[in-house]
């Protein structure tokens, strides 16, 4: 292609200098956890800042079907751990995107908790044991009774959250 | 990883840039030239505008940034005329190495002939536009032998402003020898 080669901090700085970008895409944990912000190059390209965390690039995009995929997947090679799959989903696109299947759900379970905080932001993280691990039940019922106890349980909301947490049953064999 | 954008690209994404860092007019304004430049850290986005077209290029930082305008002068001119009319047009007329005779209220160059006349004219928002001031029918410099037949030429030139020139033209004596 004739043109101009950029290094990569050089489309860095201008990236810099650009005013509002073409489309925004902002995770539903908020800016800090991830963003994709887009310039439009010609009919089909996008110059691309995809910010996840500690990965952050630039990169020129050929079409852009879902830009939410660049979020749950920054690397690009996939997610092999079903249930930091579904924390990504869920702080990316939504908690109310993840859904348990009843039909044909399958042990062990999790639960997702999700607090609420101004600013649009909800954050989800899988509920640990007192070990620290992630908790997982072998029975849908148990992690209902779980569920059930933790909604009851009110405890005081922070200062920046707005509403009660909010409970989500995974199983991680359909994730 | 670095990314290449070709020129409709980088003219697209150049609408979305901020004020640049510098900018830069030809002394004859900015249809005959003009550079803005932005910072993007070991070097400068340059979009070089000319002849109704613009360009963009990559150029590595300049101590004096002020020198981008270099760019317009162009090398490749073998008239000697031309070349100095170019380096005025960019410049200004000071930049050619001329001393100015005071008593005449023109510059001169005291060398030796033949001389050529250029003609400065001052137009509106600081554009100075120099041409030869005068040519033979074919378009040719008319070259005078002495300096003294130039400054009888200079002095005897009248003017009449035109709406957009805000103060009379000056002449300059070059030497072409």
């Amino acid at each position: 292609m004739c043109g101009i080669e950029f290094t990569n901090n050089q489309i860095r700085n201008l990236i810099a200098r650009l005013d509002q970008p073409d489309r925004v895409y902002v995770a539903a944990a908020g800016p800090e956890y991830g963003f994709v912000r887009a310039w439009k190059l010609d009919q089909k390209k996008y110059l691309v800042e995809v910010s996840c965390g500690v990965i952050e690039y630039c990169e020129v995009f050929n079409g852009f079907e879902n830009p939410y995929e660049y979020l749950e997947d920054p690397t690009g090679v996939g997610i092999d751990d079903p249930i930091e799959k579904v924390i990504r989903q869920a702080n990316v696109r939504g908690i109310d995107t993840v859904k348990l299947d009843t039909s044909s759900e399958s042990a062990p379970f999790v639960v997702l908790e999700t607090r609420y905080y101004y600013g649009a932001r909800e954050k989800t993280h899988a509920v640990k044991d007192d070990t620290g691990d992630i908790r997982k039940f072998d029975f849908l019922s148990d992690a209902c009774d779980f569920v059930t106890l933790a909604e009851a349980d009110k405890r005081p909301l922070t200062n920046d959250e707005y509403a009660e947490p909010k409970y989500t049953i995974v199983s991680i064999g359909k994730v | 990883m670095n990314i290449t954008l070709s020129y409709d690209q980088i003219r697209n994404l150049v609408g979305h840039l901020r004020k640049p860092d510098y900018e830069f007019e030809a002394a004859a304004g900015p249809e005959f030239g003009s550079i803005q430049a932005w910072d993007i850290g070991n070097a400068y986005l340059v979009a070089i505008s000319f002849d109704c077209k613009v360009d963009y290029a990559i150029i590595e930082r300049l101590s004096d940034p002020a020198d981008l305008i270099q760019n317009f002068i162009k090398n490749d001119i073998d008239n000697p005329i031309d070349r100095m009319i170019n380096i005025a047009n960019v410049h200004g007329i000071n930049a050619i190495d001329a001393a100015i005779n005071e008593e005449a209220g023109l510059y001169a160059i005291p060398k030796a002939g033949p001389y050529a006349v250029l003609r400065t004219r001052y137009f509106q928002s600081e554009r100075r536009e120099v041409t030869c001031a005068v040519c033979d029918d074919a378009g040719e410099v008319q070259k005078f032998t002495t300096l003294a037949e130039a400054r009888s030429f200079a002095k005897a030139q009248g003017y009449l402003l035109a709406p957009s020139e805000c103060a009379k033209p000056k002449y300059t004596i070059v030497s072409i020898n």
